[in-house]
């Protein structure tokens, strides 16, 4: 067997993304499905909506509301009920009316929850980017971690000249990855290793991503992974990089399962396994990962071994 | 848990009520107590959910003596209350992150029911105890052994969190343990053998014995 060694693999695993915050635009957060109540503790209605009993938990919140007109997590719980449309017919425009009353309030979670409705617009609710603006900012203020992440793609979205604004963005995600938002920690991440908005740091980006990473964002694993191989901004641990790998491969990340057909044609970070390579850089054509490289080292199996790749995809799709 | 490369004894327990206490509660205790046990888990029948406590109660009792972790089913906000060590939950999502945001970081909480590779990654990723894998889905249909053992496998090479195999015979004890298990947990093929004690002391030795084995070539 002819053994190949591409010349990333020589001098390090490629990066997964180059050019990542020049054309960095990380999705926005989704909304939570769940209000934290803000409210007294051991709420009943509260608890009612967490049981499922979201018409008991419906009239709870409104019999709060009723009881004192400033109650904003009741109000929020409310506007969540019409907005998950579980109890009652979904009903986003009086979600929004809720959540409204509520974030003027200080609700910091209806701030974050109506933000979310009018960033994309939603039945009887128009589209009104400024108007989400606005409530993250009011949900920021509070230190809302959704809110505070949303903003910093805003800031990367709304070009000033053409130019993201990174400073913002930087700071901003730095605050929501601080309050424990993984997202925020992969985005910030990237940008401490880009030095966009913020002075390159590449130890102190290999920490952010490593949380991202064990808190499971994918594109996290990969990259921490590729660091980790190449010993940038960390102590190089290839075991370590095949780990993660592992972990985003099995989350059908494309970039992963590449890479790791190459650890495991090269035996570096794992045990040299053509079964395990082909396998995986089946997984990876089949995203639209074309590697010649590997379909050569890969191209000999024995009958026996392609039977054997067979059952492991086989069985990595089954569980 | 365990960091050295063991694998102990997980009981796990029928689904009960009240009126199975009587018998069981003694089978329970002698079960922890005839050999090397890290943790037993705590069933209640749905038909007996009304009385969780006072069954839990009793079965946290039962195993005073042993050093055991005693962990219910379900129920986290219960298990502090019933002076148990923690609770093992059925898949991820809202029941896992409640269930850490109300027991940890002093208690135990585990995750089961998993539904594939993704569900266990994100069990680890939260913050888990312990993956469980194998176990009897809830129409009584239990994986087959080889599939269970390639999970634990799978596992064990990915995650430091420790995973837990359920044996659905004594015999598969040593298999689920060679494969990396930290944890293999005993339901019905304990409580149907024929000597309760016997069954727990070679059970928890040939887990030991294919841990051991198994640490040697990975060393």
């Amino acid at each position: 067997m002819r053994s190949v060694t591409p010349l990333w693999l020589a001098i390090g695993l490629a990066a997964a993304a180059p050019a990542a915050a020049q054309t960095f635009t990380p999705p926005f957060a989704p909304p939570t499905n769940q209000p934290i109540p803000s409210g007294p503790p051991a709420d009943v209605a509260f608890g009612n909506y967490q049981r499922g009993y979201f018409l008991t938990a419906l009239r709870e919140a409104l019999k709060r509301v009723g009881d004192n007109p400033k109650d904003a997590a009741a109000m929020t719980l409310i506007g969540e009920i019409y907005d998950d449309g579980y109890a009652v017919a979904r009903n986003e425009a009086e979600a929004a009316r809720w959540y409204r009353i509520a974030s003027g309030l200080g609700d910091r979670e209806a701030a974050f929850a109506l933000g979310t409705l009018l960033l994309n617009g939603a039945n009887g609710v128009p589209a009104d980017r400024a108007g989400a603006k606005v409530q993250f900012e009011i949900a920021a203020a509070k230190g809302q971690a959704g809110a505070l992440y949303n903003l910093g793609v805003m800031a990367l979205d709304d070009k000033i000249g053409g130019i993201p604004d990174f400073a913002t963005a930087a700071a901003n995600f730095r605050r929501a990855a601080e309050a424990g938002y993984s997202d925020g920690a992969y985005s910030y991440g990237v940008l401490l290793r880009e030095g966009k908005g913020v002075p390159l740091d590449i130890s102190e980006s290999a920490r952010w991503l490593k949380r991202a990473a064990d808190a499971g964002v994918v594109a996290g694993q990969v990259e921490y992974a590729i660091m980790l191989f190449n010993g940038v901004g960390v102590a190089k641990d290839e075991a370590g990089a095949a780990k993660l790998l592992l972990r985003a491969a099995a989350r059908n990340n494309p970039i992963a399962e590449n890479r790791l057909a190459h650890l495991y044609v090269n035996g570096r970070g794992v045990t040299k396994d053509l079964v395990e390579a082909a396998t995986w850089n089946r997984f990876a054509k089949a995203a639209g990962i074309d590697d010649p490289d590997l379909d050569a080292a890969t191209a000999s199996l024995t009958p026996d071994e392609s039977k054997r790749v067979d059952e492991l995809i086989k069985r990595q799709t089954a569980f | 848990m365990a960091d050295a490369p063991t694998c102990r004894l997980y009981l796990v327990t029928p689904p009960l009520g009240l009126d199975d206490l009587a018998a069981f509660a003694p089978r329970f205790a002698a079960a922890l107590a005839a050999g090397d046990v890290a943790s037993a888990l705590v069933r209640v029948a749905p038909e007996a959910q009304g009385d969780a406590r006072r069954i839990a109660e009793r079965m946290v009792e039962a195993a005073a003596r042993c050093e055991a972790a005693i962990l219910i089913e379900g129920e986290p906000r219960l298990a502090p209350r019933v002076g148990a060590d923690g609770a093992h939950v059925s898949g991820v999502g809202e029941p896992l992150s409640d269930a850490l945001a109300s027991l940890r970081p002093a208690r135990i909480v585990g995750v089961g029911a998993l539904r594939g590779r993704d569900d266990a990654m994100a069990a680890g990723e939260a913050g888990a105890d312990y993956v469980m894998f194998g176990e009897p889905h809830r129409d009584g249909w239990t994986p087959p052994l080889a599939e269970t053992a390639e999970r634990v496998a799978w596992w064990a090479e990915i995650f430091e969190t420790p995973c837990v195999a359920y044996a659905a015979q004594l015999d598969d004890v040593a298999i689920l343990a060679a494969a990396g298990a930290d944890f293999v947990a005993l339901g019905d093929a304990l409580w149907s053998a024929p000597s309760l004690e016997q069954a727990v002391a070679a059970a928890a030795d040939a887990a030991h014995k294919a841990a051991a084995a198994r640490a040697e070539t990975h060393a």
